[in-house]
């Protein structure tokens, strides 16, 4: 019985905490990247205190100029609260967005009540959250179901630091642009397995289950399509994946020809779809919180702040796996310049439309789709989607080669026996290791649940 | 086992002490989101599948049959509303027609297709809310609002003939408490035009869609001996080819006048349950346009006393809910309350099989078999 019982704590001081915690989390990794990048090191901070006591010091005569360091922090600072806010609008305010779209669909109204056409009402289910008790189970393990949240929603913000906003507009163009975002979607999934793993509940730690095995199947195709992209435009910034498709060519690579990723990599678009659909655990592949099956899954015993975080990161994970897609296949920020805005307003513009564009399609899926089933999420991933993202690295592979010595034939009558045959035989040798090794893996998995246990 | 509670202490405390590393014991319900009420589950899963299954009802247990006893024979009508509570008029029709038996009574032609056109209604709507919930069981929202929609109307229709909503006590002893009217004929013909485009989007919204045949098709197979074994009825057992329908096999009210198709599926699976609800709604809503088109003149109810005594006898009947054969027994000692009344519900008896259905199946699939088996536990329990 002694299970039964709640331990209670209704202190904000928690909450509080918990909201400095993140801040002072996102202001130091977002800082530390642009250190590492080399945008801003450790000297201009400290220069910038003693400046600013110096100057503190001289200015009782009369006002003096700002010094540089400071200047800095100050803009860095306020360009890291401009990301949070937008970022934590968007989330809100996706919510809105899916469920009036969802309401479209189903032909009825959504939220109307909150505001004119009920616009207020992320801002009054915020408050609610706020509000709420955080309720922690006594069998909890403590320290884990509090630090889940936190480890869910970090890297979603950490991930915005690559979003594109429109021409000139990223707020850092990380050279390792790509792989960071599939670092964060890594470190993201740890928070839902804390989670899970820290509720004391049989219905999370299955859902926790699940989203393990679902999350590491399904980076598999993802990375396969990332290399695809690489390999077309020759770089792993952001920035240069996009003026690839828009210029046709980089310092480092690219076609030759202005195209935008979709028309050359359709198939690696709808894998990565696909991918990033399932790697934010939205319907079809909602299986981590399938909500008839497992209650809420990893979510069961959240309340409150806590849970408002685990639903801000989807939300925030949806808008920048959209704009990742949309970077690297819809040409990002790309498009003709409307009247009145100029070019950088009008790119936002249209990176906005892509971007919502994106989010209507994944509500779309949510809609009309149903919640498939485990065996068969698997095999989707290990039948279809692997196969053909490999078949499509491969044939990438082939037309980039051809591509480069269409472009360099000058470079290539001597090299071309040394390169060509060897990267050919390779690729054809990892690609018959890895089915193999695929199949070794997953052959128990691919049968149909009925078969397995007889 | 002298203690009916020992059951279950005995169940599910030696149960969950035998937890070993593989496997687990998973409680599902009564408070889970898709157990469709008040049902329990005992899972023992080995990672995703079921090796173990416990079904436990009785959270809902009200004593409907005992509470019959100490009322008049009128007072135990609204009873059985409570039941199944997605097809009272049919638990009327099945507690007034051993009844009428018992007594000898005449019922007008009139009242008799009034029955029917209640009966059909309320069967459409039962099945547009197990349509609605299926899809909500594999995860799918808009079926759900897709059906509600329509079973709206339904529940409008209903109540504006009967002037309830749920709970409607519309079929009497001696034929129906009210009469239809020139209006809300109109409303049933202005729903019958409105819903034929909607019965048809249904029908594109599950059959076109991959993901939705991926989940049911092959999902819980049964065989036609064992349901029978289960004594299993209605829709679960026509899923599976058996021809079977007490509409047309032993006719009541006025269906044999009414010229309709039972409707039979031969794969047995949450598939074929599926197609055989979703068919039905399409023969009711043929029966409900017979019904409008030739409703005959005459009294829609043979008057009768509030309080009234029945001859001494016994007497068991059975009629067709959207659920299955309601059976009902019923003893009268010759005064105003009946001696014993016993229903033999069709959930309760379906519910029997569901055990056999589950055993190697995953998470998932027991959600979807559980819901295609559309128990209603008012009924289960009683």
């Amino acid at each position: 019985m002694k299970l039964l019982e709640w331990r209670v704590r209704r202190v904000p001081v928690g909450k509080i905490s918990l909201i400095l915690g993140i801040l002072a989390f996102v202001l130091f990794a977002t800082w530390k990247i642009w250190a590492l990048t080399g945008y801003w090191s450790l000297e201009p901070a400290f220069d910038s205190i003693r400046n600013f006591f110096l100057n503190l010091r001289d200015k009782f005569g009369g006002p003096g100029e700002l010094p540089m360091g400071l200047y800095n922090t100050i803009i860095i600072t306020l360009k890291l609260l401009g990301i949070l806010v937008v970022l934590l609008l968007i989330g809100a305010y996706s919510t809105l967005m899916e469920r009036k779209i969802l309401a479209f669909m189903q032909d009825r109204l959504g939220p109307t009540r909150v505001g004119p056409r009920g616009i207020l009402q992320p801002i009054a289910d915020g408050l609610k959250l706020l509000q709420k008790e955080c309720i922690v189970p006594l069998g909890a393990d403590r320290n884990f179901h509090y630090l889940a949240p936190v480890i869910c929603f970090i890297p979603a913000l950490m991930g915005a630091v690559l979003i594109p906003f429109g021409k000139g507009l990223i707020p850092v163009d990380l050279n390792v642009g790509i792989l960071y975002f599939f670092a964060l979607g890594a470190f993201g999934e740890l928070g839902i397995f804390l989670a899970a793993w820290g509720s004391n509940n049989k219905y999370s730690a299955i859902a926790g289950f699940r989203a393990v095995a679902q999350l590491v199947s399904y980076e598999i195709p993802m990375a396969f399509c990332i290399m695809s992209i690489v390999l077309l435009s020759g770089s792993l910034k952001i920035g240069d994946i996009i003026n690839a498709q828009i210029e046709g060519a980089t310092a480092y690579g690219g076609l030759g020809f202005p195209i935008w990723f979709i028309v050359p990599q359709f198939l690696g678009f709808l894998i990565f779809f696909l991918s990033a659909v399932a790697e934010t655990n939205r319907t079809p592949f909602d299986l981590a919180e399938a909500e008839s099956e497992l209650v809420s899954g990893f979510h069961t015993e959240y309340t409150g702040l806590r849970w408002a975080f685990f639903f801000l990161a989807e939300y925030v994970n949806i808008f920048i796996g959209a704009s990742i897609i949309t970077a690297m296949y819809l040409g990002g920020y790309a498009g003709p310049e409307l009247p009145f805005l100029g070019i950088t307003l009008s790119s936002v513009v249209w990176f906005c439309l892509k971007v919502f564009l994106i989010f209507f399609i994944i509500v779309w899926l949510r809609g009309t789709l149903p919640r498939l089933r485990v065996d068969q999420l698997m095999m989707l991933c290990w039948k279809r989607l692997i196969p053909i993202a490999m078949a499509n690295f491969l044939l990438t592979g082939i037309f980039v080669f051809a591509n480069t010595v269409r472009l360099t034939p000058q470079l290539w009558p001597v090299h071309l026996e040394n390169s060509a045959y060897t990267s050919i035989a390779a690729i054809v040798f990892i690609l018959i290791a890895m089915f193999g090794l695929a199949w070794f893996f997953a052959k128990d998995l691919l049968k149909p649940i009925k078969e397995r246990d007889a | 086992m002298s203690d009916p509670t020992d059951f279950l202490t005995t169940q599910t405390g030696t149960l969950l002490e035998k937890e070993s590393e593989d496997r687990f014991w998973l409680n599902m319900g009564p408070q889970h989101p898709s157990t469709h009420g008040v049902f329990r589950i005992l899972l023992e899963t080995e990672g995703e599948i079921v090796k173990n299954v416990v079904p436990i009802i009785g959270y809902l247990h009200r004593g409907v049959e005992k509470i019959s006893e100490n009322r008049e024979w009128m007072g135990a009508l609204p009873l059985t509303d409570r039941m199944d509570y997605l097809g009272a008029m049919s638990n009327n029709m099945a507690l007034t027609l051993p009844v009428e038996e018992l007594m000898e009574l005449e019922v007008p032609r009139r009242a008799q297709w009034l029955r029917v056109l209640a009966l059909e209604t309320n069967r459409l709507a039962s099945h547009l809310l197990f349509y609605g919930t299926l899809g909500l069981d594999l995860g799918a929202l808009t079926p759900f609002f897709f059906a509600f929609r329509q079973r709206e109307i339904a529940q409008y229709l209903l109540e504006l003939l009967s002037g309830q909503r749920i709970t409607f006590n519309y079929i009497r002893y001696g034929g129906v408490r009210l009469d239809i009217t020139i209006p809300i004929e109109r409303e049933f013909r202005k729903f019958i035009t409105g819903f034929r485009p909607a019965y048809e989007e249904m029908w594109n919204l599950v059959e076109g869609n991959e993901i939705f045949r991926t989940r049911i098709i092959g999902v819980g197979k049964s065989t036609p001996e064992l349901l029978i074994k289960h004594g299993v009825t209605g829709p679960i057992l026509r899923a599976s080819g058996v021809k079977r329908d007490l509409r047309k096999d032993r006719p009541f009210a006025a269906y044999d006048e009414f010229d309709f198709d039972v409707i039979t599926h031969d794969k047995g699976d949450t598939y074929s349950r599926w197609y055989c609800r979703y068919k039905e709604m399409g023969e009711s809503l043929k029966i409900i346009e017979q019904c409008l088109d030739g409703m005959p003149d005459g009294p829609h109810i043979k008057k009768m006393p509030f309080f009234f005594k029945p001859p001494p006898g016994e007497i068991y009947s059975v009629t067709d809910t959207p659920r299955g054969d309601l059976g009902v027994y019923i003893v009268s000692d010759g005064s105003r309350f009946p001696y014993r009344v016993r229903y033999r519900a069709p959930s309760f008896c379906n519910l029997s099989v569901l055990k056999e259905l589950l055993y190697g199946t995953g998470i998932g699939d027991v959600i979807a078999i559980l819901g295609s088996f559309d128990p209603v536990f008012g009924e289960v329990d009683r």
